[in-house]
C-alpha cells in the first residue's frame, strides 16, 4: 500500500508538466502555418549563420532526421501519459506494476529525449563550425522558448499560468 | 522515366528556375532516394522576400508632398473610421472565440495526429493563433520609408478637431 502511495505521488509529479500541454490545432491551416515557421526559421539560419545552399540542405536533413525521432518521442509521451491518466482515475484501483511501468517509460523517454539534441549537434558537426552551432543553437532556444511561454500563458481553469507561479 | 538521380537539378526546381520533365516526375515517383531528397530540398529552398523598391517608394512620397492644396474632408473619413472599429471589434470577438477551448482536465494532452517528418515537432502542441504569433516573431520586418510621413488618416478625432482649427485659424 505504502509503496502505491509512493508511485501515485511520483506519477503525479511526472504528469505535473503535463498540465501545460492542451489539445494541438490541428487541420490544413495549422500544417500551413507549421510550414511557414519552418521556412522562415531556415530562411533566419541561412542568413544568420551563412550558409550555402548545399549546407542548408544537409542542415535540414539532420534536423529533420532528429525532429523525427522527437516527434516519435512526443507521441509515445502522450499515449504513455494518456495510460497513466487511465490508472488514475478517482474512485478506481490503480495497478501499481502498470503504473511503475509507464513511469519508468516516462522517464526514459524524456532522457532519450534530452539525448537528442546531444545526438543531433554531433550530427551537426561535420556541416557547421563551432561558431555556426553555437548560433544555431542559440536562435532554436529563442524560437522554443516562445512556443513554452505561449504554452505557459493558456488560460489554466478561469486564470493564466503564469511561469513560476504555482 | 530516367535512371539517373536528380540531384543537381533539385534546387533549380526548388528555386523555380526550371520544372520536372516528364521522365524527371517519373523517376522521383519512382526513386524512393530522390522523392526523400527532394522533400528537404523543397522544403528548404529559400522563401522569397518581399521586394520593396526603396527609390520608388520615398520618389512616391516626395511627389505626394508636393502635390499640396488637397482638400481633405472630415466627415467622408469618419464613417470608415467607425466601418474599421467596428471590424476590428468583430475579429477581436472572432479570434477570442477560435482560440477559446473548454478546460477538460488538468492532464489533456496534444492530441495532433502525426504529419510528415519535422524539424520543429515542438510546433505541434501549438495553437493557430499561438502558431501565428511564432511565425510573426519569425518575419522579417517591413522596412519602414526614408522618414516617417505621417498621414491625416493616422489622427484621432480630437487631433482632427484641433488641426482643423488651427488651419481655419
Amino acid at each position: 500500500m505504502r509503496t502505491l502511495g509512493r508511485t501515485l505521488l511520483l506519477a503525479t509529479l511526472v504528469l505535473a508538466p503535463g498540465a501545460l500541454v492542451a489539445q494541438a490545432a490541428t487541420g490544413e491551416r495549422a500544417d500551413q502555418l507549421r510550414e511557414r515557421i519552418e521556412r522562415m526559421f531556415t530562411n533566419r539560419l541561412r542568413q544568420d549563420l551563412g550558409l550555402s545552399d548545399a549546407q542548408v540542405v544537409q542542415v535540414g536533413a539532420v534536423l529533420t532526421e532528429w525532429g523525427s525521432v522527437r516527434q516519435r518521442l512526443e507521441e509515445e509521451e502522450r499515449a504513455l501519459r494518456r495510460a497513466l491518466d487511465g490508472q488514475l482515475r478517482p474512485g478506481v484501483a490503480a495497478n501499481a506494476d502498470s503504473v511503475t511501468r509507464v513511469i519508468d517509460r516516462l522517464l526514459r523517454n524524456r532522457v532519450e529525449y534530452a539525448e537528442s539534441f546531444q545526438a543531433e549537434m554531433r550530427a551537426l558537426g561535420p556541416i557547421l563550425s563551432p561558431v555556426q552551432r553555437a548560433q544555431f543553437l542559440r536562435l532554436r532556444d529563442e524560437l522554443l522558448r516562445r512556443v513554452r511561454e505561449l504554452q505557459e500563458q493558456r488560460p489554466v481553469q478561469g486564470r493564466l499560468v503564469r511561469p513560476g507561479v504555482p | 522515366m530516367t535512371d539517373q538521380h536528380l540531384s543537381e537539378r533539385m534546387p533549380g526546381v526548388a528555386a523555380g528556375e526550371s520544372a520536372w520533365s516528364e521522365l524527371e516526375a517519373a523517376h522521383l515517383e519512382a526513386c524512393r532516394e530522390c522523392a526523400t531528397e527532394w522533400r528537404v530540398v523543397r522544403r528548404f529552398a529559400p522563401v522569397a522576400e518581399p521586394a520593396i523598391d526603396t527609390e520608388r517608394l520615398a520618389a512616391q512620397v516626395v511627389s505626394r508632398l508636393r502635390q499640396g492644396g488637397e482638400v481633405v474632408s472630415l466627415e467622408s473619413r469618419r464613417p470608415w473610421r467607425r466601418v474599421i472599429w467596428g471590424l476590428a471589434a468583430a475579429a477581436s470577438v472572432a479570434l477570442a472565440v477560435a482560440v477559446w477551448r473548454p478546460w477538460i482536465g488538468g492532464t489533456e494532452v496534444a492530441v495532433a495526429p502525426t504529419r510528415e517528418p519535422t524539424m520543429l515537432p515542438e510546433l505541434d502542441a501549438l495553437f493557430e493563433a499561438e502558431l501565428e504569433v511564432v511565425l510573426a516573431t519569425l518575419e522579417p520586418k517591413p522596412v519602414e520609408p526614408i522618414g516617417s510621413v505621417p498621414r491625416i488618416g493616422d489622427l484621432t478625432d480630437d487631433e482632427l478637431e484641433l488641426l482643423l482649427q488651427d488651419v481655419e485659424g
